[in-house]
């Protein structure tokens, strides 16, 4: 008899006094153990919070998502988009549209196939402003579809409202995600039943809603063979050290997002991967001096820049993540490693540029925060006020004044990632959308963006470097740091994890046994 | 005997009702409604309108009251406003989770608690003392912290019980019983503390009453007379503050089921109050108001028959 069955059986014998109540239920929570064939998941969050809709979602649920859903492209492991539900695209010349040919031989849980007239009813939900995944593709969006037209069985055209060089990388993963038949007829039917052609399907009776969820393989699906387990259970611990705990105990093969306060803990037992790509800074939300007249000055924002020592916060707070100038991530098509030594930490050059602006005897600066401003936030302010800059923080009261601040404060503060389409961030985010409300005009950033969108290859690369320079140099965002996600894994049990690129999730499908 | 749990059950089914009308009003109190949960942040005012009018939120309190009662006596506890589930299914799923932890930490409180006290009152001097002064220790210990302290000596370190995860009873009985094993002793600590506190004041006592004297003087023997006559007597002290515990126990799961990742009900209130899941807080507090209040009622008629003296109170 081992130690541990030891121990349980002593705890066994002083509680058979009587126990009543302890006939588990038939829920309850999928074991958490590894098994042969069994693949478990530790996220820190719930994976479905509001259901199994896919499109209600981000592109980092597709970790979950893709084992029951099937997308037109998915992510690989090199960040790229690579054909699923669509074998293929065309695009016409002026990149407004693109025809994809789709699989033949796809079958959703709800009994129906994959066809064109299906791939248009789904994109056709675009209108739905619950439907997170689609927002790019709504009316305003960095992507905005205008029409799909189904031209055969297996073939279907998408007009984009502008040009889009690499549609792949929009129709991929949750964005691309296609939904059965039923689930589209009705969608409030996917708040309870998954209606996906992936290669699991939901084992409801081994799931418990926003504590742990399994998925079992559907032999029959055309892309079984590329998954290694016959089931995965992806379990919920919202507790960042519980997390570390089930990943280096063994009760997870692979917990992610871990809180950095616990990698240490895990790669002293375990292993870790990690991925750049989230740039924590200051979006400029006042780029025409409407909320703050001194933030209608360039050399204002610049001044912003050169007064923050990132350097330090990273060396202080942060060990670990990489002080940056710029948006883009380190790995990401763009990035200059020059920018970040161009616009280094520079006292005297930010109270000269203030100077410049006429603002030499300082300025105010207000920056909403809901409850107490973090720790990165006061080490900057008193970073600024050695330049003359007064950064007031205002506590929000409510939720609703906190997410108001975008049109009431100059600057917002949090971390931001540009993921696998970088382009398509800054069209619908930092240019098209809550970062600049004012709809504020650059000529050489919307030249830059239009190049990036509307290009590929080495001219993507270059219009793309030019974009992320230009939006330090007119002083769009004031980066801080380049902050880094990481995943523990069992490597007993598991062989290194793959995250989808530069994108902080995982590709689910790369999981592979040790 | 018949009239005091007539009365007791009364009482109980009084105590749920008020408990389910405070939950009920103070949902009503909150600054949001049901129509902006169910429909999300991209709602217009006048969609969550219309769809607070459909789920009936704008009729009057006490019509709602009245359905909502209508749903309880069916076992109805409505579905979730976030993802439309059942929610009594939910529950009964997280149910034995909860009550397995809590149930298995107050029955070895209860043995562990009242060996030590007993022992403590009988032997008395330095072991009492010791007693006392480790039982201070441990209940001023947070449950939290002997958790994460439990964890890092039994699972991390030495690898003998899992850290966090739950395996139902019907899975596999053996790991149940390794899964839930760190959190019942986690809350073990502090409740053996407290009725051992409790079990050593009340033993002593008794073993000074006149009865017990009487006993002596008669010549019964004297284990007799420590672990039947005064332990029972001495009983009914300890049973109450067994109850408190697994009160406290069950309704304050929500911190040893995060550490632990459990699926109890402690989650489930903690992701329904977080997401304005109204209908999931409110079932939440339902059935933990029922299984409080049974379990009340059970201590109180053990109660009983352990005092003849509550039965006529």
């Amino acid at each position: 008899m081992n130690r541990s069955k030891k121990l349980g059986v002593a705890v066994a014998a002083v509680s058979a006094l009587g126990l009543t109540a302890c006939g588990g239920g038939s829920g309850g929570g999928g074991s958490s153990q590894s098994a042969e064939g069994t693949l478990t998941v530790a996220f820190d969050a719930d994976a479905a919070p509001t259901g199994y809709d896919p499109l209600l979602y981000s592109q980092g649920q597709f970790t979950f998502f893709g084992s029951m859903y099937d997308a037109l492209f998915e992510t690989d492991t090199d960040g790229v988009s690579q054909p699923s539900l669509a074998t293929g695209y065309t695009n016409s010349a002026d990149n407004l549209q693109t025809t994809l040919t789709l699989r033949d031989d796809v079958t959703f849980t709800d009994g129906s196939s994959l066809d064109a007239d299906l791939v248009k009813a789904n994109l056709d939900r675009r209108t739905d402003t619950d439907l997170t995944a689609y927002g790019a593709f709504a009316s305003g969006g960095a992507s905005e579809i205008t029409d799909v037209t189904v031209t055969d069985p297996q073939t279907v055209v998408i007009t984009w409202a502008a040009a889009q060089a690499t549609p792949e990388n929009s129709l991929v993963d949750t964005q691309g995600a296609i939904v059965g038949k039923d689930g589209v007829d009705d969608p409030d039917s996917l708040e309870t039943t998954p209606d996906g052609s992936g290669a699991y399907t939901l084992d409801g009776d081994a799931s418990t809603r926003a504590s742990s969820y399994t998925v079992t393989k559907n032999a029959d699906n055309w892309d079984a063979d590329s998954w290694s387990y016959d089931t995965i259970v992806f379990t919920v611990i919202t507790d960042a050290q519980a997390l570390a705990n089930a990943v280096v105990s063994g009760q997870a093969d692979v917990a992610t997002i871990l809180d950095p306060s616990t990698i240490d803990l895990v790669e002293s037992q375990q292993k870790t991967v990690s991925v750049g790509g989230t740039i924590v800074g200051f979006p400029v939300t006042d780029k025409t001096g409407a909320i703050n007249p001194a933030f209608g000055n360039v050399e204002v924002r610049q001044a912003l820049i050169y007064a923050t020592d990132r350097q330090s916060l990273v060396d202080d707070l942060h060990p670990g993540a990489r002080a940056t100038s710029q948006l883009f991530p380190e790995a990401a098509e763009g990035f200059d490693a020059a920018l970040d030594t161009e616009y280094a930490y520079d006292p005297d050059k930010a109270e000269q540029l203030l100077a410049d602006a006429g603002y030499a005897d300082g300025l105010e600066v207000n920056l909403t925060v809901l409850g107490q401003p973090d720790e990165d936030a006061v080490a900057i302010q008193a970073q600024w006020a050695q330049v003359g800059i007064t950064l007031n923080f205002i506590t929000a009261t409510s939720t609703d004044q906190a997410f108001a601040a975008v049109s009431t404060d100059p600057i917002l503060f949090g971390p931001f990632a540009v993921g696998a389409n970088p382009a398509g961030f800054i069209a619908g985010v930092v240019v098209g959308g809550f970062m600049n409300l004012q709809q504020a005009q650059d000529a050489d950033i919307s030249a830059a963006l239009g190049a990036s969108l509307g290009t590929t290859g080495d001219t993507q690369e270059q219009a793309l470097t030019q974009l992320n320079t230009l939006l330090t140099e007119r002083g769009w965002y004031v980066p801080v740091y380049e902050d880094f996600t990481y995943a523990g894994y069992n490597a007993d049990s598991v062989q290194e994890p793959s995250f989808a690129g530069t994108n902080n999730y995982l590709v689910l499908s790369a999981i592979q046994p040790a | 005997m018949l009239a005091f749990v007539a009365r007791r059950l009364a009482f109980a089914v009084v105590t749920v009702l008020v408990a389910v009308l405070i939950s009920f009003l103070l949902v009503h109190a909150s600054d949001t409604t049901p129509g902006a949960v169910r429909l999300g942040a991209g709602a217009t005012a006048a969609d969550i309108a219309a769809e607070n009018a459909r789920l009936g939120w704008d009729d009057p309190l006490w019509q709602q009251f009245g359905r909502y009662l209508g749903q309880l006596v069916h076992l109805d506890l409505g579905t979730s406003l976030i993802d439309g589930r059942d929610i009594e299914s939910d529950l009964a799923a997280r149910l034995p989770v909860t009550a397995s932890v809590a149930v298995l930490a107050t029955l070895l409180s209860g043995l562990v608690g009242v060996l030590l006290g007993v022992a403590a009152a009988v032997r008395g001097g330095r072991f009492a003392k010791a007693i006392t002064t480790s039982s201070g220790i441990a209940l001023s210990l947070p449950q939290f912290w002997i958790g994460v302290l439990l964890v890092y000596v039994l699972s991390l370190q030495a690898g003998l019980l899992p850290a966090t995860g739950y395996v139902p009873f019907t899975t596999n009985p053996g790991r149940w019983l390794d899964s839930i094993t760190l959190p019942v002793l986690a809350l073990t600590v502090g409740g053996a503390a407290i009725v051992a506190r409790t079990s050593a004041a009340s033993m002593r006592e008794v073993l000074g009453a006149e009865h017990i004297r009487t006993l002596r003087a008669t010549g019964t023997p004297e284990w007799r007379i420590r672990y039947v006559h005064a332990l029972r007597s001495a009983a009914v002290p300890v049973v109450a503050v067994l109850g408190i515990q697994f009160i406290a126990l069950f309704g304050g799961s929500v911190i040893i089921e995060n550490l632990f990742a459990l699926p109890g009900l402690g989650q489930a209130s903690q992701a329904a109050a977080s997401s304005g899941d109204f209908p999931a807080l409110v079932g939440v507090v339902v059935v933990a108001t029922v299984v409080v209040v049974l379990v009340n009622l059970l201590l109180d008629l053990v109660t009983a028959a352990l005092d003849p003296k509550v039965r006529a109170a």
